[in-house]
């Protein structure tokens, strides 16, 4: 299992890796960028099995990234941890393609349950 | 800006966001009357801002150690020294970030993070701190567990 967590926020991407090492997912292999653009390049050269996306970075927002990805063909699953907490959001990141999409500040319980289906 | 634009927080809201974000128990505390050091400014759509939320210096420090568990020793060094060390100042923009879950327009529209100043010798501080005298001011306090006391307020 390899996980792409796409944070600008070190900090941010320091709590979901270690959130996620709470889940059911427990250890896994962890990749990290800090923009969508990055997040890109890592996808094609990483081959995550799930990318967990924040939404507002510099350069590539999470979903400009989302759009990117699914444009290309590539339907890796992906959740959105985002501050974003509104409706239209919810329903562009689901539209778009998106498996989940997660409010922070999250706990391991909401994580479990939201990647649970991806990774069964 | 207009007063009556965004929804105030409650303590409740303030302390169920902190224990969220920090996995520490956060409590209420009485009131102090400690200087703001940092503020944020979050803008709507077209990007005016509309709200703001800051804190002072013990407190953002705090709140900087609480979110990557940064020892608690290396709060009460920043506080002595006067200023946020800029590892902490990434980690409480962060808690900023998050908070913007604090600024609820009352008609629904979005509203996002749009940066911080911290400290006086902050170019821009002292401007931002003028505008905060006329503005509809909510205080809160509150003790997060291994790390300390906070004072927060939010105003629009």
């Amino acid at each position: 299992m390899k996980v792409l967590i796409v944070d600008d926020s070190k900090a941010m991407r320091m709590i979901v890796k270690r959130t996620l090492s709470q889940t059911d997912v427990g250890k896994c292999d962890v990749v990290e960028a800090e923009n969508g653009a990055e997040g890109l390049a890592k996808v094609a050269s990483e081959k995550p099995n799930l990318v967990l996306c924040d939404w507002n970075m510099p350069e590539m927002s999470g979903i400009q990234f989302l759009q990117k990805l699914r444009e290309s063909g590539n339907h890796v699953n992906f959740g959105f941890i985002t501050s974003e907490s509104g409706a239209e959001i919810k329903t562009l990141a689901l539209e778009t393609g998106a498996q989940f999409i997660i409010t922070k500040p999250f706990t391991a319980e909401s994580l479990n349950s939201a990647i649970s289906p991806c990774v069964a | 800006m207009s007063v009556s634009a965004i929804h105030a927080p409650s303590l409740d809201d303030v302390v169920d966001l902190m224990h969220g974000l920090f996995a520490l128990e956060v409590k209420p505390f009485a009131k102090t009357t400690e200087a703001i050091y940092s503020i944020a400014e979050y803008a709507n759509k077209a990007g005016e801002v509309v709200g703001y939320i800051g804190c002072d210096l013990a407190g953002g420090c705090r709140l900087g150690a609480a979110l990557t568990q940064v020892p608690a020793g290396r709060v009460a060094e920043a506080v002595a020294e006067g200023a946020i060390p800029e590892s902490l100042v990434e980690n409480l923009n962060e808690v900023f970030n998050i908070s913007v879950n604090l600024i609820v327009p009352a008609d629904g529209s979005r509203v996002v993070f749009k940066r911080a100043v911290h400290g006086s010798s902050d170019a821009e501080f002292a401007s931002i701190r003028e505008k905060l005298e006329s503005l509809s001011k909510s205080e809160f306090c509150f003790d997060v567990a291994r790390y300390g006391v906070c004072q927060m307020f939010v105003a629009n």
